[in-house]
């Protein structure tokens, strides 16, 4: 049992859950279960299949709440200009 | 190269999310709105998250605690990480990371599923977990 524990990324799904998305920091937070459970049976290997899934949903999660949020402002400053304008500007 | 980008980027982005929120204020100023509040209508438990970090960085934690408890319990989960990391590190002792152990993310998933539900029901006391 000399191997890295592969990192398990709970502390970032969790925080993924709670600022952004549920359903990516739920998929995160079962692969972290997963990455525990395989590397104390010793499956190394699983443990880093597990790993990496879970850094993807963590990854996914982020990104998906950070791209929504810049469209968000897109949106909202072209929709603030275009209403200024209706109303003859400043 | 990615990595290096993640380094910088990551706390960047980090960061100015947090200046944002410092400033603006998401109950008056028009933040985006959850999707799953916005479609479903049911608190889910990250609702109220963006205005209990606005009212905590502004130093109103029984505000913030209001709006969302559970970024409380992130903020301590990432205390605890930190310091346990770190102690290892620059110690010579191996404290065993309690977010190790095989049950604690299932302890946690289940945790947070729970408080979303119970948030969702309109009657005392429940009702005080919703965001307000």
């Amino acid at each position: 049992m000399s191997d890295v524990r592969p990192k398990n990324w709970l502390v970032e799904s969790i925080l993924v859950t709670i600022f952004c998305c549920l359903p990516f920091g739920i998929a995160a937070i079962v692969n972290s279960a997963n990455v525990n459970s395989r590397f104390d049976t010793g499956d190394i290997e699983g443990a880093k299949n597990a790993s990496a899934a879970a850094g993807k949903w963590t990854k996914i999660g982020f990104f998906v709440g950070l791209v929504l949020m810049i469209v968000y402002f897109i949106f909202y400053a072209i929709v603030g200009v275009s209403l200024m304008n209706d109303m003859g500007g400043f | 190269m990615i990595d290096k980008i993640y380094k910088i980027g990551l706390p960047l982005v980090i960061v100015s999310l947090a200046a944002l929120l410092l400033i603006l204020d998401p109950v008056t100023y028009d933040f985006p709105s959850c999707l799953i509040r916005e479609y479903a209508g049911i608190y889910c438990p990250g609702c109220g998250s963006q205005r209990a970090v606005h009212a905590l960085l502004n130093g109103h934690f029984k505000s913030a605690f209001n709006y969302n408890p559970l970024i409380y319990f992130g903020l301590v989960i990432i205390l605890y990480n930190t310091s346990i990391l770190s102690i290892n590190r620059f110690s010579k002792e191996t404290f065993k990371n309690i977010l190790n152990r095989p049950y604690t993310p299932v302890v946690v998933a289940a945790m947070i599923i729970l408080f979303g539900i119970l948030r969702n029901i309109p009657v005392e006391p429940f009702s005080f977990l919703a965001p307000h």
